[in-house]
């Protein structure tokens, strides 16, 4: 450190550009530790704070809000809905993502018209898709069940309320999870795709492999590195999924379908209880962070060695 | 090696062999292609299936959206709920989303720019550090932070306000642009820049005249990049905001929740309007977004 300052002293071309590099950089360092570390930090205090309203007249309790979270049965009903609907609709995003993108990668007219396809659902706002999906699956007026109907499948005098069962409605989110964010397993893993110089097919098709060999044997250990960091990153923002709920059933039935992300809100806006929101909001931090750290070093590991 | 058996074979024999190889080819070219055709079929219906739906839904008249079963195409297609849209308060969201959205994208590039270029190009102790820490909050879940900036906007009497919203966009769209950005002012080559500065330029004349021209692709799809995000933000709209700064995306929700009065029609025009500038974006920009979200997600 010394020797380069002293390097950086004695070279006046060096210090200028380490000076311009700070200025450039000043703008967005501080906004990041203002509305970014700051906050974090704020949390994490709060979170050790108790009773209150939307934040004021709270008072320190150290630990007595996380005691209240391991009794809190909804706080558990919750973080078993994050966990198990991140497990479920990342398998699912990345499978159909992968294929998505194997498909999009063959050569043939109109593959622009396909692309673009693929990439819709994820430039349609969440909350307003889930809006949408919420009047395709009303019970009256929806469209799956009008289709049900005229297709003779189902009585029109007793309608299924989709969304008034748990486990269907359960499942919906799933799938409605799946098909959202398809499209950025799919975009990450297309550009994977193309990365892979077109030579080694052809010396695998010289050699005798079948296209289906070829995709075992070559472009999926080649895609590895990319789905990996793409993996990472899904499971990091399956856990913060808050808008695809909220807008869809709200965690209605009951709080069948209630998320950590609802449950913060709830704490938040309906409560007005910070410090008890802020220690949930923690939780999922640290749940959030550990996946962070996975992804860093996913991604710098090959650059380090 | 296949090849050369081939050749020591009698040219007869390989020519009927030729011709049976391509008639077979050519029956299993064709059922490859009706199947890619068949297969992309398939895909562009479940992609596009919501957006179909509201389409139909809001050429309805009211009548026909409330109808059990429900219709499934308007019996006299109108634009009145279009109409209805601009003239209600979600024109008013309309505008708000377009103010917060525009503004802040252009905030947040402009800082963006300037830091994403001292990552790729100048020299300074403490880079690799200052990176993982851009790329840490670029994963920072938004949901932790809602209840501590809204403090902040409180103290800053912004609560309420379009500024509530601008403030944490441009700042939230900060790490994916430098990340974007950095990518492509790599792939600058050098040599330019240093031979600006021989001519008398200083490095950051040399930056804002030789270099930035060069990077306009990916700053295009930075922008690109960063304005989708921010039009479809939800959650600290949904927040920070009150009845009359209220942006499309809680708009729409907050119309299709109080049950009785949902007009389903006027709610799927509202969001074929908030969603069909984004489509013709992406039907136009489909190459450099794939380009910009990749250069920022894999290299970064």
């Amino acid at each position: 450190m010394l020797i380069r300052a002293a390097r950086a002293r004695k070279n006046p071309i060096r210090g200028s550009e380490e000076r311009l590099a700070w200025f450039m950089l000043a703008p967005v360092l501080v906004a990041l530790i203002a509305l970014g570390i700051y906050p974090a930090l704020n949390t994490l205090w709060l979170s050790f704070q108790q009773g209150g309203f939307f934040g004021v007249g709270t008072t320190f309790a150290g630990l007595a809000e996380y005691t209240r979270l391991f009794h809190d049965s909804q706080f558990w009903g919750a973080l078993g809905f994050s966990l198990l609907f991140s497990l479920i609709t990342v398998a699912g995003q990345m499978l159909f993502g992968t294929a998505l993108a194997l498909f999009a990668n063959l050569n043939f007219a109109g593959r622009w018209l396909v692309r673009a396809a693929i990439i819709f659902p994820w430039a349609i706002p969440t909350s307003t898709n889930s809006v949408i999906w919420a009047y395709m699956f009303n019970d009256q007026y929806g469209l799956v069940n009008s289709l049900l109907i005229h297709l003779g499948l189902m009585n029109p005098a007793h309608p299924l309320n989709w969304l008034g069962s748990g486990q269907l409605a359960t499942a919906l989110i799933y799938i409605m999870a799946i098909w959202k964010a398809n499209s950025l397993v799919a975009l990450l893993a297309l550009a994977g795709l193309q990365s892979i110089p077109g030579e080694v097919y052809e010396a695998a098709r010289v050699d005798g492999a079948s296209p289906w060999q070829a995709l075992w044997a070559i472009t999926l250990p080649l895609l590895r590195a990319t789905l990996v960091v793409t993996l990472i990153l899904r499971t990091i923002e399956s856990l913060q999924a808050f808008d695809l709920i909220s807008a869809f059933t709200n965690g209605a039935p009951g709080n069948a379908t209630q998320n950590l992300g609802l449950y913060i809100y709830v704490q938040i806006q309906q409560f007005g209880d910070f410090p008890y929101g802020s220690s949930i909001a923690t939780i999922l931090m640290i749940t959030t962070m550990f996946f962070i750290v996975l992804y860093l070093r996913a991604l710098y590991r090959p650059a380090l060695k | 090696m296949a090849t050369a058996v081939h050749k020591k074979e009698p040219v007869l024999l390989n020519r009927r062999r030729n011709a049976v190889r391509v008639g077979r080819q050519r029956a299993t070219w064709l059922s490859t292609h009706t199947l890619i055709y068949i297969i992309s079929a398939l895909i562009l219906l479940i992609q596009f299936f919501p957006l179909i739906w509201a389409l139909l839904t809001s050429l309805m008249t009211s009548a026909e959206t409330t109808a059990t079963p429900a219709a499934l195409f308007p019996a006299h297609p109108t634009l009145t709920s279009y109409l209805q849209v601009f003239q209600g308060e979600l024109g008013h969201y309309y505008i708000n989303s377009i103010i917060a959205a525009t503004t802040s994208a252009a905030l947040t590039m402009i800082m963006a720019t300037c830091a994403a270029y001292a990552f790729a190009r100048l020299r300074f102790r403490g880079k690799r550090f200052l990176l993982v820490f851009v790329l840490f909050f670029s994963l920072f879940p938004a949901l932790v932070q809602v209840i501590p900036i809204y403090q902040i906007l409180q103290n800053l009497h912004l609560i309420g306000t379009i500024g509530a919203l601008i403030l944490p966009y441009t700042v939230f769209g900060l790490p994916l642009a430098v990340l974007i950005l950095m990518a492509f002012f790599q792939e600058v080559p050098g040599e330019l820049e240093e031979a600006a500065i021989v001519d008398g330029l200083s490095r950051f004349t040399a930056f804002i005249r030789i270099v930035l021209p060069m990077v306009v692709p990916g700053l295009f799809a930075a922008a690109v990049i960063v304005f989708v995000n921010n039009w479809n933000e939800y959650l600290f709209a949904l927040n920070y905001t009150t009845g009359n700064t209220y942006t499309l995306p809680v708009g729409i929700v907050t119309i299709s929740q109080t049950e009785f009065t949902t007009n389903f029609s006027l709610l799927s025009a509202a969001t074929i309007l908030s969603v069909i500038p984004l489509v013709v974006l992406i039907l136009l920009l489909e190459r450099r977004i794939v380009s910009g979200l990749t250069a920022g997600a894999l290299k970064g």
